[in-house]
């Protein structure tokens, strides 16, 4: 065995190490809403609708730039990498906005106030943080890709914040579905 | 070179398939989840399609059973 990896034999085992971590995180999600249908069941937080589905097509439109951002990036496509990831960013930016900014501020109940506001600030709270984490991801691979790091055949870091990103993403399609539109909004 | 402009053509179409999906996918969610809230259960089935989009075909989950390693 050469005594140095090949990248290809290290992609193999960097691939899985993320999709383990990718897992292993996905289940405090899958926590969070069991939470939800326990406490809330056919009741759903009093928000803004409007401003949820916003939102939401915020952070769909940023895994559709960024899966283009990856997509240059292996075709060696620089500068259409770099605008890509950059608008994939803002969107990121955002949503962080339109929730934390935005919808938690307008909300009619606070974080201590009985199930909904527990409910609803964890599941939020805990996605937005993530999506802050994918943003300084994704302003790391930015500012490395305008240095000249990455090649159509080496671009490991990319990828990894692609699928990072669209984690996020996966998981705010159920936090959708269980914040603003599962059951009849409490009153 | 004609091959990878012709791969890079496909890779982005398909991507925008899936984001006009996902995109149609949605505004139905929200009109079922305003007009008709009792059908919770339609609502994670979708969610549960976009996802499996999402995952197969922007995370490329195929990757991590394929033998050639790409990239």
């Amino acid at each position: 065995m050469s005594a140095v990896e090949s990248y290809a034999t290290k992609l193999v085992r960097n691939r899985m190490g993320l999709w383990l971590f990718v897992i292993s995180d996905a289940f405090v999600f899958v926590g969070l809403f069991i939470a939800r249908m326990v406490l809330l069941g056919d009741t759903r937080p009093h928000l803004d609708q409007g401003l949820g589905l916003g939102v939401t097509i915020m952070l769909l439109i940023s895994s559709f730039f960024m899966n283009r951002a990856e997509v240059e990036m292996a075709h060696g496509n620089r500068p259409a990498f770099l605008r890509n990831i950059f608008i994939t960013m803002a969107l990121g930016v955002i949503f962080l906005v339109g929730v934390v900014g935005v919808e938690w501020q307008i909300a009619h109940f606070g974080p201590a106030d009985g199930q909904q506001g527990a409910v609803f600030y964890a599941m939020t709270g805990f996605h937005a943080f993530h999506v802050l984490t994918g943003v300084i991801f994704l302003f790391i691979v930015w500012n490395n890709g305008r240095r000249g790091h990455y090649s159509a055949e080496k671009h490991w870091a990319v990828e990894a914040c692609a699928i990072y990103w669209h984690f996020v993403d996966v998981v705010w399609m159920f936090f959708y579905v269980g914040l603003y539109l599962l059951g009849t909004p409490i009153v | 070179m004609a091959d990878n402009t012709e791969s890079r053509r496909a890779a982005l179409n398909r991507g925008v398939w899936v984001a006009l999906m996902l995109a149609v996918l949605t505004f139905g969610e929200f009109l079922v989840g305003v007009i008709a809230p009792p059908w919770g259960t339609l609502l994670l089935v979708v969610a549960a399609f976009k996802a499996f989009f999402v995952i197969t075909e922007y995370m490329h989950i195929g990757r991590l059973f394929s033998s050639d390693e790409e990239h």
